[in-house]
């Protein structure tokens, strides 16, 4: 019988303990295998790596939640790349962070008005932005990289502040205010209302449009500060590269830490769990040699799973009709 | 009259789901030419029943007889094939296809070519159908384009393609106007005619007793008893039907207890589509029930006065003064409640939980300086008030209200408006899908609400709500007003002539 | 209005041709020359014959991402398979290898129900790795120059591609509206548990139109290889957000249910008088891209606004 008893243990410990389960499962895996991905050196800044993926997932968690989607991130995050690395001579570092992450935030908010104000579903809205976004990425720049010539931004990647981390810190605090908002604030409880039913959310005086609008604003703003910090990463923004399959990577962290697609509730911890598990994944494959083109399958692979055992996990708890 | 030729029996039907025994041993059976009759409250089984006739479900147990075989229906298609069709409340019509294309969907008649469609031969078999069913349509018609009697008569038309010697029909006629309903009841007793069984599911007793010739009544996945309708009374169905005598079930109110002064004022209120300067005052403490059928224009201003669509044109005071309402939250700050009848798709949150569902309307103000953070403690005090106050039952405030029931939901609903302050109450069909025990219950509590001097308006399509529930009935005709009862004229015939355009003068007369 | 709308749902795209005929007959005296024609819709019969299979997709209430990587599949597949297996075989090689993407997306979809977004998404990039694997990330040359002929060949003066994109038209006209299969994509599309328990076959449907979707993104990867002459794992970035466009231009609607045929090769000659204009100014492909982009935006805007006023024109009763 389906749900039987042992079932339903397991989908809900799989709830609450599967993607930390799972990042236990692959450290121990690529331990045991390859030398050089046990080394603390690695452990760490593969931690500070996956603050890419986690970061820009916060946004996306609640885009979900809110029952929509937006797969324009990797070009928004070209294009305010660009925009904001070439600024770095003339309004100097800090400066040019801010408008980094101020220009993603505007892209973001584009699309929440296309998807609001002039109802075109959100997958097809950022869709068609997602090439808007990075032609004029190439336009801007006519296709060369930009490089970043500022001692500030460039430290952050490789800084920390009392022994921590930078990119961990900005993690841990990003993960931190996202938790508290979708927790303890009014604006988190409506988007998850938003998500689950949008009528009922608007007849109980919800402001949906402002909803969606503040949605996809914030996924923007937080792919702004995953930008900055990758940049910071890399050295430089290249037009043609930067946030190539981004959105896939975050939709595919997203949806694996449990998430659902229909909208409703989100699982801010599992995101930060499965970033951990794609950032180890693939660093270990590289480390074992394994042809990265290999990644590209397994990520794919990971993806479909995912989803396969969300909707096998909720179906057994009953939370949806099989 | 029927005869007594049996076509279909069951036999100790059992169907289990978790944590509930759907279909308990139950033994019914239809005669050949017979209009049977199943009632029961929401839950009772009669749902999951012809789901099981119709193959959707299989059996746990007991066996189901045709023309005296035992027969086994594995998948929807191995029903039809045995000639026997049901027709859902929301209809499995595809509507981008056109009324031909539906009938014989899944069979279409196909050219020499092998898999292109015969679209003449299509048509002319689809049109002799309706012919014969006398009902006027143009099978070219596409179904999205039909209003929603022409598609239960198009389901009709499709299980008559199958030669379909017995229908299901749930609750057909639910949202038809009076007219619809009469056609629909030709139509019903011109397949009797021919020899077609119909099993005929409703909430609504006096059709129940106008058609069939034979009523089961189910309780609890059990089936209490079968009945012919020439030898029984409403009041012993309901009996059966509730298990205890349910008195008091519209138990009239003391006259003009405890209605205060005006509370809202609606002037010359025009909605698009909807209605046309109307004007009516609510008065404090009162029950008014605004009624009309479909295309009467009430569901649309009563949404325009929440501020769920947009109006053309009017006023409304709230207290004596001109208020806007462009947006329900403006109605939500006013004191204005809404509770829509579309529980499933427009009412509960379904991904929260019952605690959430409740409070979600008065968040800001449970919220500590409005944005920072929500008071859980105070939050789920004032839950804890309106719980006890409604009887809502549950296993904790964490329950996802989704397993909750159908009454204790619309209890949610309901104490979501009263978390607010509410001081009007809009309830659009408060106890539609609801069992009797609970409809009787939320009726009093409205009561008792009105009593302390909550003023409520109400839809509803079942008269003998309408006519026993409220103080006053302004009943709406094709979007103006055309009739007013009070408590002293109100009159189940008068209503139904004034909703169907039909009003008399005298003291049915808009007030 | 109603007259004008329901006018425009079906000749809506007449006029944005006529209008872009009239501006570019002006811009340039090459225009008018039938060889530019020609040329003109030679060009966009790629985007046609995808979007054949996507107006599919999308009738049936999904649609399909992957595209693009099906396409470099068949690419790779047919370069290496000429030099051993001749060109027809390895033209059924490519084809087939495209379609089995199809049937997997399908499959997923259908049996393990992951919604088309994630899956064709995901998918996508399985099968961008999988041709990058097989080619090691390096493109193949096709030495025989005989294949160039199906790409650029021409009979009786008409380049080969548009006799590909009317056929196929022609196939898909049946298939779309006359079939019972047709039929049964659009009741899938729109109203899916409907048609399951009317008795029609919603997971072969399903299977079904991803497998076609795929194929004539093969079919398209044939003829474009052949005109390159080199098998490419990323032959064709960006296409699937043309062929999205075109399909949306075209008209069917995103719903589901209501296939425009018609409307999606009219768009498809649309867009590429469009890339033909940019070349005029000289403008980078680049900007093709941001055209393309503010088209869709522009065709899903005024959709919305059709649906949005046919909508309230049926509330007021009135017949549409």
């Amino acid at each position: 019988m389906k749900n039987s008893r042992a079932l339903v243990w397991g989908a809900n410990r799989w709830e609450r303990y599967g993607l930390p389960f799972l990042v236990a499962v692959i450290l121990l895996v690529f331990s045991l295998l390859s030398v050089p991905f046990r080394s603390t050196y690695n452990l760490a800044s593969n931690l500070s790596f996956a603050s890419l993926v986690s970061i820009g997932s916060i946004g996306m968690v609640f885009c979900i939640m809110s029952g929509d989607f937006d797969i324009s991130i990797g070009s928004m995050s070209a294009l305010a790349g660009v925009l904001g690395a070439s600024m770095v001579t003339r309004i100097g570092g800090p400066g040019s962070i801010l408008l980094t992450i101020a220009i993603a935030t505007l892209c973001g908010f584009v699309n929440g008005v296309f998807v609001t104000k002039l109802r075109i579903p959100a997958f097809i809205t950022t869709l068609g932005m997602q090439f808007v976004y990075r032609a004029l990425a190439y336009i801007y720049t006519t296709n060369t990289p930009v490089y970043i010539k500022d001692e500030f931004w460039l430290s952050i990647g490789s800084g920390s502040v009392l022994g921590i981390p930078s990119p961990i810190l900005i993690m841990g605090l990003c993960f931190g205010v996202a938790v508290y908002v979708l927790r303890k604030t009014p604006f988190g409880r409506h988007v998850v209302a938003v998500g689950t039913s949008k009528n009922a959310a608007m007849l109980s005086g919800i402001n949906v449009d402002f909803v969606k609008t503040a949605v996809f604003t914030l996924v923007g703003f937080f792919v702004g500060i995953a930008t900055v910090v990758t940049a910071s990463y890399l050295g430089s923004v290249n037009p043609g590269m930067t946030g190539q399959g981004y959105e896939f990577q975050v939709i595919t962290v997203v949806v694996l830490g449990g998430t659902a697609l229909t909208g409703g509730n989100g699982n801010l911890f599992g995101a930060f769990f499965a970033a951990l598990f794609i950032t180890y994944l693939q660093n270990g494959l590289g480390l074992m040699q394994v042809n990265s083109y290999w990644q590209y399958v397994a990520t794919g692979l990971v993806l479909i799973l995912a989803i396969s055992i969300n909707r096998l996990k909720s179906t057994i708890l009953g939370q949806r009709e099989a | 009259m029927s005869s007594t030729e049996e076509l279909l029996r069951t036999e100790g039907l059992t169907k289990i789901f978790p944590g509930v025994v759907a279909v308990d041993n139950v033994d019914f059976d239809v005669r050949v030419g017979e209009i049977h009759a199943l009632v029961g409250e929401n839950g009772a089984g009669k749902s999951t029943l012809i789901k099981i006739l119709g193959g959707v479900y299989l059996p746990d147990g007991g066996k189901i007889l045709l023309d005296g075989r035992e027969v086994a229906f594995s998948s929807t298609h191995q029903s039809q094939v045995s000639k026997i069709s049901v027709i859902f409340q929301e209809f499995n019509l595809v509507p981008d296809l056109t009324i031909a294309e539906n009938i014989f969907i899944g069979r279409e008649p196909k050219t020499a070519f092998g898999t292109l469609i015969d679209f003449r031969r299509m048509n002319a078999k689809a049109a002799e159908i309706l012919a014969i069913l006398d009902m006027p349509l143009n099978v070219k018609s596409f179904v999205a384009d039909i209003s929603v009697a022409e598609r239960q008569m198009v389901e009709i038309a499709k299980a008559l393609s199958h030669e379909s010697r017995l229908i299901v029909m749930d609750e057909p006629t639910a949202t038809l106007t009076e007219k619809e309903v009469r056609k629909i009841f030709e139509i019903v007793r011109n397949l009797r005619a021919r020899g077609v069984s119909i099993i005929y599911i409703s909430h609504r007793l006096e059709e129940a007793f106008e058609l069939a010739d034979r009523i089961t009544v189910m309780r609890d996945g059990r089936k209490v008893g079968t009945r012919l309708i020439s030898e029984t009374k409403k009041n012993d169905i309901i009996e059966m039907m509730v298990g205890k005598v349910v008195k008091d079930y519209f138990a009239p109110r003391t006259a003009g207890a405890n209605v205060g002064e005006p509370l809202l004022e609606v002037r010359g209120y025009s909605v698009a589509d909807g209605v046309e300067d109307i004007s009516f005052t609510l008065y404090k403490g009162e029950i008014l029930a605004l009624a009309g059928v479909l295309g009467s224009g009430v569901d649309r201003l009563l949404q325009s006065l929440f501020g769920a669509i947009p109006k053309k044109g009017g006023e409304i005071l709230f207290e004596g003064r001109s208020v806007t309402i462009e947006h329900p939250r403006d109605a939500i700050r006013l004191g204005i409640g809404y509770v829509t009848e579309d529980r499933k798709g427009a009412g509960i949150l379904p991904a929260m939980s019952v605690l959430h569902n409740l409070t979600i309307i008065k968040l800001r103000a449970l919220t500590f300086l409005r944005w920072l953070f929500i008071r859980d403690r105070e939050e789920t005090r004032q839950f804890e008030a309106i719980r006890a106050m409604l009887d809502i039952k549950i296993s904790g405030p964490g329950q996802r209200i989704i397993y909750l029931s159908g009454g204790n939901q619309q209890k949610v609903l309901i104490g979501r408006t009263l978390i607010g302050d509410c001081k009007v109450l809009i309830l659009l069909e408060p106890t539609r899908g609801i069992d009797v025990g609970a409809k009787a219950e939320i009726h009093r509590m409205l009561r008792e609400l009105a009593d302390k001097g909550l003023s409520v308006i109400l839809t509803s399509s079942e008269l003998p709500e309408l006519v026993n529930l409220p103080d006053r009935c302004i009943v709406l005709y094709k979007g103006r007003m055309a009739a007013e009862f009070s408590r002293e004229t109100m009159d189940s015939e008068k209503i139904v002539a004034a909703q169907i355009g039909q009003s008399t003068g005298g003291n049915g007369e808009p007030g | 209005m109603i007259r004008f709308l329901k006018l425009y749902e079906r000749f809506g795209i007449f006029i944005f041709i006529f209008i872009g005929a009239v501006f570019l007959s002006f811009a340039t005296p090459n225009f008018l020359k039938l060889d530019t024609i020609l040329n003109i819709i030679a060009q966009g019969s790629y985007a046609a014959l995808v979007g054949y299979g996507m107006t599919l997709a999308i009738t049936s209430g999904g649609f399909d991402l992957s595209v693009e990587s099906s396409m470099g599949l068949a690419s790779v597949v047919l370069a290496i398979l000429i030099p051993v297996a001749g060109i027809p075989l390895a033209i059924l090689g490519g084809v087939v290898a495209a379609t089995c993407v199809g049937v997997l997306n399908g499959l997923i979809i259908a049996k393990l129900k992951v919604n088309p977004l994630i899956t064709t998404l995901g998918m996508a990039t399985i099968i961008k790795g999988v041709a990058l694997l097989i080619t090691s990330g390096k493109m193949i040359v096709i030495k025989q120059r005989e294949f160039l002929a199906i790409g650029t060949g021409k009979i009786l003066g008409i380049p080969n591609p548009i006799y590909i994109m009317v056929a196929f038209f022609v196939i898909f006209y049946f298939v779309v509206y006359r079939s019972s299969f047709g039929r049964h994509v659009a009741a899938v599309g729109s109203n899916e548990s409907a048609a399951r328990i009317s008795g029609v076959n919603v997971d072969a449907v399903k299977i079904g139109v991803y497998a076609l979707v795929a194929l004539t993104a093969g079919l398209a990867s044939v003829m474009r290889t052949s005109q390159a002459l080199i098998g490419m794992p990323s032959m064709a970035s960006g296409f699937v957000l043309v062929v999205l466009t075109v399909t949306i231009l075209g008209g069917t609607s995103l719903t589901g249910g209501r296939a425009n045929l018609w409307g999606t090769m009219l768009a498809s000659i649309f867009i590429a008088m469009i890339y033909y204009g940019l070349n005029l100014i000289n403008l980078q492909i680049f900007y093709q891209m941001l055209a393309v982009g503010i088209v869709l935006m522009l065709a899903l805007f005024i959709e919305g606004l059709r649906l949005r006023f046919l909508k309230a024109a049926k509330a007021k009763g009135i017949k549409v």
